[in-house]
């Protein structure tokens, strides 16, 4: 009997990759680590900027990523966010808000981690900036963060950029609810995951959360 | 209009998509809704199980016309248009007569200007007939040339309805049943955003409400959704006050307590306050107690 922990974002990879690599191959793209592009830096400059409201940041001023990094982000993509952002909305949203879901099967307890860009009454908002056209339907992230939460409906603020000069093109809005379609789908992928384990016997390299989802399971008990 | 975010939203206007088989019944099954006009592009009426007011062989200027017409629209709530893959079209034809360079006559396709100036046109429409509260069903042939059967849409307009359609629905026979499938799967688009699932079409007369009996399903979820929403908001709000006023320990602890009743989506979205706070009352009782 083991505990199996996972992000969200691993759980999404398992399952894109599971018909394309063998064994090993899936491993490590589950357990190495890439550094990030340019694009995901720039993805991840405009999501803690919209988190913090910097909606009227100035043009060309440079945006330190968590105090490090630096990037220019084209100030109209903010602008847009804000836009979305309107009437309240921001004021009232939760950011960055770090959830768990469990599944049991067989001999194992999976526990997926994840943290979602906001949420507001019974809304989850996911953020993305992307040089493709965007469509997210298929995308395990959102059913599996619908059912951490307990939510009805993800809405995805997508702003499409060029691909090299990342200069915003147009903002996106698609709307996804929990279905019990999307319930099984979550239900099935981790099933999938733990048999994959267990076969392999790789339970060794799914067993440490880090500590700020290890503070989410004393029964949600910040008093404990 | 200024609405506060605890407010609940007023759902006023519906787009849906129906594509499928031909000859199943997707216009007949689409004039069902309420009082709607049809935008018979592909010439759909004639096979219909009955007739509506319709605008026949319309043009991409006398369907703009129409639609911005107040007085006019003002006799219907829904609009059908049969086909969007025709509408797009004929904005087309439209834009490659008023802006011939953004067409290439050899290969009769836009150029990527003209895609855009398409897609705009084609959102502009949508919009200001959902602005005017015009609920909306369009209608698509099916693409089966692929695994995954999709609507018959010109490329950058099927992404415009992906993205903008509140429902989707793939009408099929199945089993000898005419079925609308709103669920997505590997083999069809879907949108099921008020949990309709499939749904067996009975026989369509002229009497038949079935598309009005849809959107207003769709309505009553979202109407539903949106007050359970606003209830949660309001909840958010008072715990937000209780947590600011907590002042001991044991005092946030009872407010936390009460939080976690309220479920794990209001608990999530007041963790890091509850956390905030907790570290503001333990450093005043640290330094209290010296």
């Amino acid at each position: 009997m083991a505990n199996l922990w996972l992000r969200v974002t691993q759980l999404d990879t398992f399952v894109n990759w599971t018909s394309g690599l063998d064994t090993v191959g899936i491993l490590d793209k589950l357990t190495s680590y890439t550094p990030p592009t340019y694009a995901m830096q720039y993805g991840t400059a405009v999501g803690e900027m919209v988190e913090r409201g910097l909606f009227d940041w100035p043009e060309g001023e440079p945006y330190l990523i968590q105090g490090r990094t630096k990037v220019v982000v084209d100030t109209a993509i903010l602008r847009a966010f804000g836009e979305l952002y309107r009437g309240g909305l921001w004021a009232a949203a939760a950011f960055e808000v770090p959830g768990l879901y469990k599944l049991a099967s067989g001999a194992h307890t999976l526990t997926l981690t994840g943290t979602a860009d906001a949420i507001s009454g019974l809304t989850l908002y996911e953020h993305k900036t992307t040089h493709k056209t965007p469509d997210y339907t298929d995308s395990l992230q959102w059913q599996v963060y619908l059912e951490m939460f307990q939510l009805p409906v993800v809405a995805y603020y997508i702003a499409e950029v060029t691909e090299t000069a990342r200069k915003f093109k147009e903002m996106h809005q698609q709307t996804f609810w929990r279905t019990p379609e999307s319930t099984a789908n979550v239900e099935l992928a981790c099933r999938m995951f733990i048999d994959w384990v267990t076969r392999n016997k790789f339970e060794g390299y799914f067993t440490t959360p880090s500590k700020k989802y290890l503070s989410l399971t004393t029964d949600g008990s910040l008093f404990d | 209009m200024r609405t506060r975010s605890t407010d609940a939203l007023p759902v006023s206007s519906t787009i849906v998509l129906i594509y499928g088989q031909p000859g199943i019944g997707k216009t007949s099954l689409a004039i069902t809704a309420a009082t709607p006009i049809l935008i018979d592009a592909d010439n759909g009426q004639g096979r219909a199980a009955f007739r509506v007011d319709a605008e026949t062989q319309p043009t991409w200027q006398s369907v703009a016309a129409l639609l911005s017409d107040r007085d006019e629209m003002s006799m219907y709530n829904t609009v059908v248009i049969d086909t969007v893959g025709r509408l797009a079209e004929l904005a087309m034809e439209y834009i490659a007569a008023k802006y011939p360079r953004m067409y290439n006559s050899e290969t009769y396709k836009p150029s990527q200007e003209g895609y855009g100036m398409l897609k705009g046109l084609m959102g502009g429409v949508l919009r200001s007939l959902r602005d005017m509260g015009k609920d909306v069903v369009l209608i698509a042939h099916e693409n089966d040339d692929d695994e995954c059967r999709e609507p018959k849409i010109t490329g950058s307009t099927a992404a415009l309805v992906k993205e903008i359609a509140d429902l989707i629905g793939y009408y099929s026979l199945v089993d000898g049943r005419r079925v609308v499938d709103f669920r997505p799967s590997s083999s069809h688009w879907g949108k099921d955003s008020a949990g309709l699932g499939a749904m067996e079409i009975a026989p369509i007369t002229a009497s038949s409400t079935t598309m009005a009996d849809m959107i207003a399903a769709y309505k009553a979820h979202q109407a539903k959704v949106s007050a359970a929403s606003a209830e949660v908001m309001e909840a958010i709000e008072r715990y937000k006050e209780a947590i600011a006023s907590a002042d001991s320990l044991n005092a946030l602890k009872a407010v936390y307590d009460a939080i976690r009743k309220e479920g794990v989506a209001v608990e999530a979205q007041l963790r890091h306050l509850v956390t905030k706070r907790k570290e503001v009352l333990a450093k005043e009782a640290e330094v209290q107690n010296g």
